[in-house]
């Protein structure tokens, strides 16, 4: 359904171009669940957004293809784009739950996508939103609260209703529970499960978080520096992680039903993306980096359905 | 996450380079420097003495001699633009010193305090905006003179202009200020057990500056105008030479009915550039200083 | 119950302290208001901490952890209970010390801040941050021997060589440094009780370990206890010595960490550890995920405060308030039904 291929995206600054993006490529079929993992400033927003096409005025894809349903988004038109754009494929973005209008009703606020995608009387739009709210688990009669009346958790709930209010086949997610308690991040991924299942929707979930994409999501993309330095189905990643980087941060998770010890740390920081080096990206802070890894990025190796970016594997 | 207020001392050099992007700053600067170029240059520059009078030489319009005519005295009116300029910018500055200072310093105590004197000192703050500053500073000056007192009428009038011009850098500093004092940093600075002054001097002053700054020239652009208007209503020192006594003394001797353009038009420009010029400045300042205002940044 | 078992190397003890906020409201609700609303934000905890052990404070956003933090430092007043510091054989009363008496305890009890970002001041260098402890506090003597201090601070949190860092700005630090200078500012007064208020919360995944690392390094050398604010309970797994969970203001489970992780009591507690984000995506576990929120802390529920979401809530729930119970000499729990299982 969709196929990311060697996608480029970078931001123009006034002392160059950050390869946020540099050579992706991930793949997505009907109602899978992609995890796309990754610190602060590895690209997992930036690619995501890339989809989409919804990047900011400093930022152009500067190679490769998006293809949805066999059609390149890249290179589309914009009108083309627009019938794309939340009614196939919509995007949760991150701490959007704060970005709500306050003046205006969440029933409101959840058909105005609606009105805006689709040719609907008012009435019809907002019956759909009443239908969405408690589709999302809200009671239908706090549809015409204000946002401030709503907790965190149920913020998020309409963000979501809102991605969904155009029926689409792909909702992309931008760490949609990192700033919520354990309870209403569980609720949340919960929700979003029970939809995926009920719509068979695919989603691509982004977030720095392992444990919750463990829980959610059926492959996992990792990305480090701009990079993909791993990708495969889940479990595969978790039982036998084949990038250093990837053990690494599997190893930074605490786990409660594991040993009682500090957590594993990586030293170092990651890349400038303003100047990558020129070889493996992670090479810096890698214990098992040597010479080889000084050379243009490693050959990609892909192993049964397990594919990794490294020399030494 | 990101910072609103570039640091300032430092980054003089990036600072800089930002500023001269923006072609109204750099315009503003020049028409500023313009000015006070010829204000510092004054004396050089100057054909005549501007006080010097030359009875044969009244209501003469732009010629040879006089590049911007006489006036009905048989002053040179070119070179009492040129000493004008010093009286404004003088006047100018020294008059926002006095509101900046007092200014800043009601509008940090009104923010960082709350409850009594907070609320008390905001009331103030009300209470000097909504006034209307020229009725004010007519009164304030025509008591001061009514009052004969030694004091020469020149500083009563900056400090006049300087007095009733300061709640408009308080109120934005007040804003400012209770903003910052709820940053972490604050509470931290708390926490080690730093007392209100040290917190209101050391922490929250230098990361209010920047606003202060850009206030602040705004301010003059204010204290010109308020000078000039002064001086045109007669209230200023009538000895001294400025633009708006050049606009005062041409209006009330008939000017216009004989058609002396030339006695009206250049201080009028005049003062059109020069407040110009310096608000042209204060808002590049504040557009740099506030990156909200600019367009998004991503 | 403890008391006769009371250790002598508590740093920190609390009881029954209550922490209450009235509600503002406008005019009009205050002509009709018959009584004062408070928010019942920390509604009677006690606890105590010892030399040298990381106790842990879990709960969920709203649940007071915070507020109690803030007012054992007496950032916040407290509106009634006893927040007692022990330093060696002295000892002061917290909640009633006078202004000059605060001020001379401020250097012994520090914060450590969850924003690395915004704790720190832009416009100050780290040398300036470090100092300011010092002279505010008139601790550490000359130029010299105040200069010896914050260096080895710095060394002690990883930022080596110090004197390489010493007239850098935070904006010109990464995260985790921003993080470690803020903790070396704690440390530069050599506190006997540091609280850390979520301290890796906003740091990457991977460099957590390293701060965690020197936080209990900190620990081992120095002796201080430590009060770890977070609602992660991995983290409290991990470091750990003791836990107290929180709820609506109360604590309602407290206990070493291993007991509270493995074998929690408390519904609450009990469907917290279930639904813990593990990154393990073959483990299977029932997760007991509750319905609805935290309660308002204005209105707060009569009898247990958790009844509207506890899986085995009974009629006595309703209306009894649950009194602390020993599950073991060190494993208390809040709840009547303890020893329930869960359907």
């Amino acid at each position: 359904m969709l196929d990311v291929n060697n996608l480029r995206t970078f931001y123009r600054v006034d002392e160059g171009y950050v390869k946020a993006v540099d050579d992706v490529d991930f793949h997505l079929d009907e109602g899978e669940a992609l995890g796309l993992a990754g610190e602060s400033g590895c690209g997992k927003t930036t690619a995501a957004l890339s989809i989409v096409r919804l990047l900011p005025s400093n930022a152009s894809i500067m190679g490769g293809e998006v293809l949805y349903k066999g059609q390149d988004i890249v290179k589309m038109s914009d009108r083309k784009l627009r019938r794309i754009r939340w009614k196939e494929i919509s995007i949760v973005f991150q701490g959007a739950m704060n970005a709500l209008n306050p003046v205006k009703r969440i029933v409101d606020q959840i058909a105005e996508p609606i009105l805006l995608h689709e040719e609907v009387s008012k009435e019809d739009a907002l019956q759909r939103a009443r239908k969405l709210v408690e589709f999302v688990g809200i009671d239908k009669v706090r549809a015409k609260d204000y946002p401030h009346e709503f907790s965190g958790g149920m913020r998020q709930r309409v963000m979501i209703a809102m991605a969904l209010a155009c029926s689409p086949r792909l909702v992309i997610l931008d760490e949609p529970t990192t700033a919520l308690d354990v309870m209403t991040k569980t609720q949340i991924q919960e929700l979003v499960k029970d939809l995926q299942k009920r719509l068979t929707l695919s989603t691509i979930l982004i977030t720095h978080d392992l444990s919750v994409i463990a829980e959610t999501c059926d492959k996992v993309a990792i990305m480090y520096g701009g990079k993909l330095v791993e990708y495969a189905d889940v479990v595969s990643t978790f039982e036998n992680p084949l990038h250093p980087y990837t053990s690494g941060l599997i190893r930074a998770f605490p786990n409660i039903y594991g040993s009682r010890e500090l957590p594993l740390s990586i030293p170092g920081s990651p890349p400038d993306l303003l100047h990558p080096p020129d070889g493996c990206r992670f090479a810096p802070r890698c214990s098992m980096a040597d010479k080889e890894c000084s050379k243009p990025p490693p050959a990609k190796v892909v192993n049964g359905n397990h594919y990794v970016a490294c020399w030494k594997r | 996450m990101s910072e609103t207020l570039i640091p300032f001392r430092r980054n003089l050099s990036q600072f800089w380079r930002v500023y001269s992007g923006s072609k109204k700053g750099v315009l503003g600067l020049i028409l500023v420097l313009f000015f006070f170029a010829i204000a510092a240059l004054a004396p050089y520059i100057s054909p005549f003495d501007p006080s010097k009078i030359d009875p044969s030489r009244t209501w003469l319009p732009p010629n040879s001699v006089n590049w911007l005519g006489t006036d009905w005295f048989g002053h040179d009116l070119f070179s009492q633009m040129i000493y004008g300029t010093q009286v404004s910018l003088v006047v100018g500055m020294f008059a926002t010193l006095i509101s900046i200072i007092v200014g800043t310093a009601i509008g940090l105590f009104s923010g960082y305090y709350g409850k009594m004197l907070g609320e008390f000192l905001e009331r103030v703050i009300d209470f000097f905006l909504v006034i209307p500053y020229l009725p004010l500073m007519i009164v304030l000056v025509a008591i001061f003179e009514a009052m004969e007192t030694p004091i020469p009428i020149l500083w009563v009038v900056i400090f006049v202009i300087g007095i009733t011009g300061w709640s408009g850098t308080a109120r934005i500093i007040r804003s400012q200020v209770l903003s910052v004092k709820e940053r972490q940093f604050v509470e931290r600075a708390r926490a080690v057990g730093a007392g209100d002054f040290r917190i209101m001097a050391k922490h929250i002053l230098p990361n209010v500056f920047p606003l202060v700054f850009a206030n602040a020239v705004l301010t003059v652009a204010g204290a010109v105008l308020a000078e000039v208007t002064l001086d045109f209503l007669g209230l200023g020192d009538v000895m001294t030479i400025s633009w708006g006594m050049l606009l005062h003394f041409a209006l009330s001797n008939s000017a216009v009915y004989r058609g002396a353009w030339w006695w009206i038009v250049p201080p009028g420009v005049a003062i059109i550039l020069l407040v110009m010029g310096f608000t042209m400045i204060g808002y590049s300042i504040e557009e740099i200083s506030n990156p909200r205002l600019r367009g998004r940044k991503a | 119950m403890l008391e006769a078992v009371k250790l002598l190397d508590d740093v920190l003890e609390l009881k029954d302290l209550r922490v209450w906020f009235p509600v503002r409201s406008g005019i009009l609700a205050g002509l009709l208001r018959k009584e004062a609303k408070f928010v019942h934000a920390v509604d009677g905890i006690s606890f105590d901490v010892r030399r040298g052990e990381v106790f842990c404070l879990v709960g969920e956003s709203g649940c007071g952890k915070t507020t109690t933090a803030r007012c054992i430092l007496r950032l916040i007043d407290p509106t009634s209970g006893t927040i007692k510091l022990i330093e060696g054989d002295r000892t002061t009363e917290l909640s009633s010390a006078t202004k000059p008496e605060i001020k001379r305890l401020r250097p012994k009890m520090q914060l450590i801040f969850q924003d690395p970002y915004e704790s720190l001041d832009p416009k100050m260098h780290v040398l300036d941050q470090l100092s300011e402890p010092l002279r505010v506090n008139k601790i550490g003597g000359s130029r010299k021997e105040k200069m010896g201090r914050i260096l080895s601070a710095l060394s002690n949190v990883g930022l080596i060589p110090p004197e390489t860092f010493l007239y850098r700005y935070p904006h010109e630090l990464s995260g985790g440094q921003r993080q470690r200078v803020g903790i070396a500012s704690s440390m530069v007064l050599d506190p006997i009780l540091l609280i850390a208020d979520e301290p890796v919360s906003m740091i990457d995944v991977s460099m957590r370990s390293e701060i965690l690392g020197i936080m209990l390094d900190i620990k081992t050398k120095s002796q201080a206890a430590f009060v770890l604010i977070t609602h992660d309970f991995s983290l409290a797994w991990a470091v750990g010595d003791r836990i107290a969970v929180m709820y609506s203001g109360r604590i309602v489970e407290m206990g070493p960490a291993f007991d509270v992780i493995r074998e929690p009591r408390h519904p609450y507690t009990r469907a917290l550890v279930s639904v813990v984000p593990v990154p393990d995506p073959t483990l299977q576990r029932k997760r007991i995920v509750l319905r609805g929120e935290v309660p308002d802390p204005v209105d707060v529920p009569a009898g247990c405060r958790f009844h509207p979401r506890c899986p085995i809530a009974k009629e006595r729930c309703k209306t009894e308030d649950p009194e602390i119970q020993n599950v073991t000499a060190e494993h208390q729990v809040a709840c009547h039904f303890w020893q329930e299982a869960f359907p």
